[in-house]
């Protein structure tokens, strides 16, 4: 009898574990297919969103930039050879930063030309503390190898250019802390804002060129003071 | 009395197991929602889309939008979106403005009625957490104009009418209550006449299907700029939305801008 009493006593006690366990299990599964408990995440990261995969805006532990800073950004990106990076792997650097698609026809170009010319402008010896970045907002077809292909075709120097692509959200939570505006059109392309954004090494916009003409002089000024 | 002491045993069991399974549903606070069956749409512009219509799928709304009483739940788990560790870049130095402190709401706001002064990157974060998402322009504008007793009625001069009377008139000291300002077709509360609310896609406000023209991409959402490219000029209403969106940042937080989740339909 004594033997009933312990494995009873046992189920009791291990139920509550199995029941707390596999209806985390399932509401976390039909969410978003993370098997990280929310609670748990919470006392990780203090997010307690059903998602284990991190936000731009879980800011905890990024004290090191001003609240300005869009290094907040805690997103995983991945460059055009794969690799996962954040964008606080930036730092230290002054960043020259657009959103596009590779096959985007008319403005993208445009801009890319644009930022070309900006990275020519400036002299070889403080081209070192520049990155140059271009995010994309076509995550579906702007996979690492379109990215890769489409750094070599436009002859972009990898050493200083980083070709990102995300998730749609984190896109979306970039956009928003570029001030980008862009919409889906139906024949799958996207109309956008021409937006060229300068940070300082800190990760702070000082600087946005909006539209295609680019203000040279503003921007030869911007660079000056840079230096 | 071996027997006795199994069934006491068996059915301390039961009562344990049935805490652990309340146990999701007290977390999940989710507030009611409602099916909204989806259809066709003519959005208020419609160019971006190639001129069509959109389809807007089928999806559940909060019946109410979030109150500060969730809200104030959702900061006490996530100490980041507190006011005063809350970074600027994500809201600005509005944000919860009439809170009391950091976890009190104080006796400027109703826990019941909507949370204000809340920025687009908390609202996102808040509906993450709630298994849930910010509604598009398109599900939000498709939702608001239902009427009454019918899915559409924003041809409804009536309708348009009372919308634009809501918009003229200045708040009170304080928000009433969800659920005050009436349900819709689809059993949602409170879509227009008491608070704005924010859309995930509120930056897709844009207007020319080609982005080399710049000057109509950023002109087109308020009445004078961009009327002529309207599906329906009459929709006064409309146009004070889409011109309010396109006037928004990301992390502003304002007095009377809300919001509610959505769900996908699984």
């Amino acid at each position: 009898m004594k033997k009933y009493i312990i494995i009873m006593a046992a189920i009791i006690f291990l139920l509550p574990a199995v029941f707390v366990f596999s209806s985390k299990y399932m509401r976390d599964g039909k969410n978003s297919g993370s098997k990280t408990s929310p609670e748990s995440q919470a006392a990780i990261n203090s997010t307690a969103s059903g998602s284990e995969k991190k936000s731009c805006c879980t800011a905890q532990g990024k004290d090191e930039f001003s609240g300005k800073s869009v290094f907040l950004d805690e997103s995983n990106w991945k460059d055009q050879n794969g690799d996962v990076i954040q964008l606080g792997k930036f730092k230290n650097k002054y960043v020259v930063m657009a959103m596009f698609f590779a096959s985007c026809q008319s403005a993208c170009p445009m801009i890319v030309n644009d930022m070309k010319e900006i990275e020519a402008s400036i002299s070889p010896e403080k081209l070192a503390e520049y990155k140059f970045v271009l995010v994309t907002i076509d995550p579906e077809r702007d996979t690492p190898g379109v990215l890769l292909k489409y750094a070599k075709d436009k002859n972009l120097d990898q050493q200083r250019w980083t070709l990102l692509t995300g998730g749609k959200n984190d896109i979306m939570e970039l956009a928003m802390l570029l001030g980008f505006k862009f919409s889906k059109e139906a024949n799958g392309g996207f109309t956008h804002t021409n937006l060229i954004t300068f940070l300082n090494k800190k990760g702070e916009i000082v600087y946005q060129n909006v539209g295609l003409s680019v203000d040279t002089n503003a921007i030869s000024r911007l660079l000056a003071s840079l230096n | 009395m071996n027997s006795l002491r199994i069934k006491y045993l068996a059915l301390l069991l039961i009562v344990t197991a049935g805490c652990c399974f309340s146990l999701p549903s007290e977390k999940n606070k989710s507030s009611k929602m409602a099916y909204i069956a989806g259809g066709e749409f003519t959005p208020l512009y419609k160019l971006n889309n190639g001129g069509s219509n959109v389809i807007v799928k089928p999806f559940y709304m909060d019946v109410y939008p979030v109150t500060n009483n969730q809200f104030l739940e959702f900061v006490k788990k996530n100490p980041q979106w507190r006011r005063s560790r809350v970074k600027q870049i994500f809201a600005d130095h509005f944000y919860l403005k009439d809170w009391q402190n950091d976890t009190t709401l104080g006796i400027k706001v109703d826990g019941n009625s909507p949370v204000t002064f809340v920025s687009w990157f908390a609202a996102n974060a808040y509906a993450k957490w709630a298994g849930k998402r910010l509604p598009t322009v398109n599900e939000w504008e498709f939702a608001a104009a239902a009427g009454k007793n019918k899915p559409y009625a924003a041809d409804d001069a009536e309708f348009n009418k009372k919308i634009i009377e809501w918009y003229a008139k200045s708040n009170g000291n304080k928000l009433a209550e969800v659920g005050s300002a009436g349900s819709n077709y689809w059993g949602v509360y409170d879509m227009l006449g008491l608070v704005w609310e924010w859309t995930y896609d509120f930056n897709s406000a844009l207007l020319t299907g080609d982005s080399r023209n710049d000057s109509g991409t950023e002109s087109n959402t308020f009445c004078g700029g961009g009327s002529a490219n309207a599906t329906d000029v009459k929709n006064y209403a409309a146009f004070m939305r889409y011109g309010f969106r396109s006037s928004l940042k990301a992390n502003y937080t304002i007095q009377n801008l809300g919001f509610r989740c959505v769900k996908d339909i699984r």
